[in-house]
């Protein structure tokens, strides 16, 4: 009787609290704010107290970033003004968390201006888990991915060319057989390509060329000139992606912009950016490369994203999760022995392929880099 | 024993507290709480009349009745007696899902039917058309007009979940129940060992009412009594700041309201009166909990009140303080002599009735706009506060700005809490770090 008349009823009434914020936004946000309770390209000297708690190079932060956001807005701020044209900004806090006042105007009967701020939860930022590198197969021609078969006891290896079958002999990769791939156009000059094996056989594809067939016994690939599509993680089904042409990126139905990787919802773009389907930018994934792979957390449920940057001496990969459009580090980098190649989702969820070609020798050195917790 | 006196104490405060140590908490003992004010009766929905009295009636009845929501830490709203809640689109059908599993203190278990006729009783008085209805585990609140903050209301001491009986006064959900009571003398409680929440520590408190000693393991400590002398190893405790002094014109005419607010020097109040434990009010609501309190300072300005005070008429004003309040009459007493200065004529008084009158109100909560909106009631600014939000902070302000400049109310100083703590009493900071200003005497233990 009472639960029908409550069909319609809202949710759980909370309050809502402060969305969690970086400094920047919050600094632009009350900039916006203070510039709407003044007049256009009025001048203004500003006052700044801290009465809270935050530290001070993180106050310092702040009132620079406030400074060049009020002038962004068209504020110009001077050293000296008469006293009803100075903006008191005051960095305070209440039961709730900090708040940004800004006060302009005379002391009695101020034109004010508040800003709730839920900083965002800090970061532990000591690492979580820790990358480890198992060196499959060394190889002077490219190698674009390879794929573990037959629990590991078999290695399919995707060059430009051909793809080679190796089984492991004493734990050392024997070459077994070798198929050529039957290319009608030229590949593109950064030759991309990917090996995925399912209940149906195995696959492969590159920029203009799909190939299928058994996963078990001689490699036998029946070839044809099209671009399929292909799951970009196989334990993630909801990126599926193809070559564009003649490219070295992939295209993905609903996502409008070529790419060059997709992990954990989050796709590496030309340019730099990393951003979701909603043109969203991940936050703190400065200095990313191209190459992102989603890997099981072997710490917890869910999915980190190891990425490669560049360093010092050559690339590394780090894991990394992402929580509220934020990147967090979740181990330390790996330095690896050259540029990265290739880094795709293994066949076991919580390992990544990654190729690189190594700075020093030219050869290309395929690896199996895999995560562990830090205890 | 050797008694000193209890500023010395205070400074020396911070040094016993480190000395406890991070030790397991024990099971048993008796805790004995004294308490300076007193009161008739328990009923959570009765009202007082004694602000004092009030809020330390506030303090204690959470140890044995509890409300459907409460406020935490920040303010915001948590679920208590009743687990989750859902509201129609206008804020007046409310639906609240009771917690299954709790026992009233003579073994009843909690359901709607027993809920509701405590519940309806307090609604009904406060807010007038208001239907309770229960079915199950489910209480069905139906407003005639929009009760956005209703669950805000709710989490006060009044509205509390209870039953009575002839011969138990109150029978609650709480961590303690009620084994004796002795009005305006002395409660008795003992720990429920079938709390919900898991049983206190302590095995019974005993909570003697208008006790003027520095003894037992608690003991409150009023701000009258600034030169009393405690036992040797007593920690002071003071609470954010939670009571706001304030002056309410009743008969002022604005340009004299407008210099009596310009000529009052709340330094020494602070520092004297106050002991420093004080902190001068120029807003309602205290820093702590509206984060922009510091908007309405001002040091005083003797010339302008004065300049003020001549374009006035300047009758003998009246200010009224409680009878008995001593620290009450001193503030009275400092606000004539700083009134002098600004040519007003201020005679303190303890009879009733007055021009104004020295008010002392306590925070209920930490949610700033349902405080916010208690002070405008008391005011007759109801209007000024409708639909305030704590996550809005800039309309705190304005609505608290207009009150203030409504010529209705000049705010003197907030106190804190205080209360004097027995060595052998374990946990107290901790327990207290808690949304509501009660004494968390289930979170404590104490030495053998």
């Amino acid at each position: 009787m009472l639960r029908a008349g409550f069909a319609l009823w809202f949710g759980i009434a909370m309050l809502q609290p402060a969305w969690p914020q970086q400094m920047p936004e919050a600094a632009a946000q009350l900039a916006s704010r203070i510039s709407s309770l003044l007049p256009r390209r009025a001048t203004v000297s500003l006052e700044f107290q801290n009465l809270a708690q935050l530290p001070a190079p993180e106050s310092l932060s702040f009132r620079s970033t406030l400074e060049q956001e009020l002038r962004r807005s068209g504020l110009e701020i001077t050293t000296a003004a008469p006293l009803e044209s100075r903006l008191r900004v005051t960095v305070s806090e209440n039961v709730r968390g900090l708040l940004f006042v800004a006060a302009a105007g005379p002391l009695e009967s101020p034109l004010v201006a508040m800003l709730p701020w839920a900083a965002l939860p800090p970061v532990d930022k000591r690492p979580r888990v820790k990358i480890l590198v198992q060196p499959l197969i060394t190889q002077s021609d490219p190698a674009l991915d390879v794929l573990l078969l037959d629990s590991g006891s078999r290695l399919l290896a995707l060059s430009p060319t051909r793809v080679a079958t190796y089984r492991n002999v004493s734990g050392k990769w024997a070459l077994t057989g070798a198929t050529s791939l039957p290319f009608a156009e030229p590949l593109p000059r950064d030759p991309r390509g990917r090996l995925e094996a399912d209940a149906a056989g195995m696959h492969v594809y590159l920029a203009g060329l799909t190939c299928a067939g058994p996963a078990q016994g001689d490699l036998k690939l029946i070839c044809s000139s099209v671009d399929d599509s292909w799951p970009v993680n196989p334990h993630d089904p909801s990126v599926v992606a193809r070559w564009l042409p003649n490219r070295n990126l992939l295209q993905a139905d609903g996502f409008r912009e070529p790419f060059y990787s997709a992990a954990s919802g989050w796709f590496a773009l030309p340019g730099g950016r990393i951003q979701d389907r909603n043109g969203e930018q991940l936050k703190s994934s400065e200095g990313w490369g191209s190459d992102l792979a989603g890997v099981q957390d072997p710490c917890r449920p869910g999915w980190l994203i190891l990425a490669d940057k560049s360093g010092d001496d050559g690339d590394q990969v780090q894991a990394f999760s992402t929580v509220d459009s934020q990147a967090a580090e979740q181990s330390e980098p790996v330095a690896l022995s050259g540029p990265v190649v290739a880094l795709w989702p293994a066949e076991t969820p919580g390992q990544v392929t990654a190729v690189v070609r190594n700075s020093k020798t030219g050869n290309y050195e395929a690896s199996r880099l895999a995560l562990a917790c830090i205890e | 024993m050797r008694h000193r006196a209890w500023r010395w104490l205070v400074s020396s405060s911070c040094f016993l507290a480190i000395l406890i140590g991070a030790t397991r908490p024990r099971y048993g003992g008796s805790l004995t709480v004294e308490l300076s004010t007193a009161w008739s009766t328990l009923n959570p929905s009765e009202h007082l009349g004694d602000a004092i009295a009030e809020s330390k009636r506030e303090v204690i009845l959470p140890l044995i009745v509890e409300t459907l929501v409460r406020l935490d830490s920040k303010g915001e709203v948590a679920p208590g007696l009743a687990s989750a809640w859902q509201h129609d689109a206008d804020h007046k059908r409310w639906r609240f899902s009771l917690r299954p599993k709790v026992l009233f203190h003579d073994g009843e278990p909690l359901t709607a039917a027993s809920a509701e006729p405590s519940l309806a009783a307090s609604l009904k008085h406060y807010f007038g058309e208001v239907t309770v209805s229960a079915g199950g585990q489910t209480i069905v609140i139906h407003c005639d007009r929009p009760m956005p903050d209703l669950l805000q209301q709710l989490a006060r001491t009044r509205f509390s979940v209870f039953r009575s009986s002839e011969r138990e006064p109150l029978i609650g959900t709480g961590p303690f129940r009620v084994t004796a009571w002795d009005p305006q003398r002395r409660l008795n409680l003992s720990a429920f060992d079938q709390y919900w929440n898991s049983r206190p520590f302590i095995d019974s408190v005993i909570i003697n009412l208008g006790a003027s000693r520095a003894v037992g393991d608690i003991f409150d400590i009023p701000f009258a009594q600034t030169r009393r002398v405690l036992p040797e190893h007593t920690r002071i405790w003071a609470s954010a700041s939670r009571e706001l002094i304030a002056i309410e014109a009743v008969r002022v005419p604005p340009e004299t309201f407008d210099a009596l607010d310009l000529v009052i020097d709340r330094g020494p109040m602070v520092n004297v009166l106050g002991q420093r434990r004080a902190e001068a009010a120029f807003g309602l609501l205290p820093q702590w909990l509206s984060g922009y309190a510091f908007l309405f300072n001002r040091s005083p300005d003797v010339a302008s009140a004065r300049q003020i005070a001549t374009r006035a008429t300047a009758p003998l004003l009246s200010l009224s303080y409680p009878a008995n309040d001593g620290f009450a009459r001193s503030i009275a007493e400092r606000v004539a002599l700083n009134a002098r200065d600004a040519g007003i004529i201020v005679q303190p008084t303890d009879r009733t009735t007055g021009s104004m009158r020295l008010i002392r109100w306590s925070l209920e909560s930490r949610d700033a706009a349902m405080e916010l909106q208690n002070i405008a009631g008391v005011l007759g600014l109801a209007s000024e506060t409708s639909s305030l939000d704590s996550s809005r902070p800039e309309e705190l302000y304005q609505a608290e700005r207009r009150m203030l400049e409504s010529h209705r109310i000049i705010p003197v100083l907030y106190l804190p809490d205080l209360y004097g703590i027995a060595p052998r009493v374990h946990n107290w900071s901790q327990a207290q770090q808690n949304g509501s200003f009660s004494l968390h005497l289930d979170n404590l233990w104490v030495e053998p």
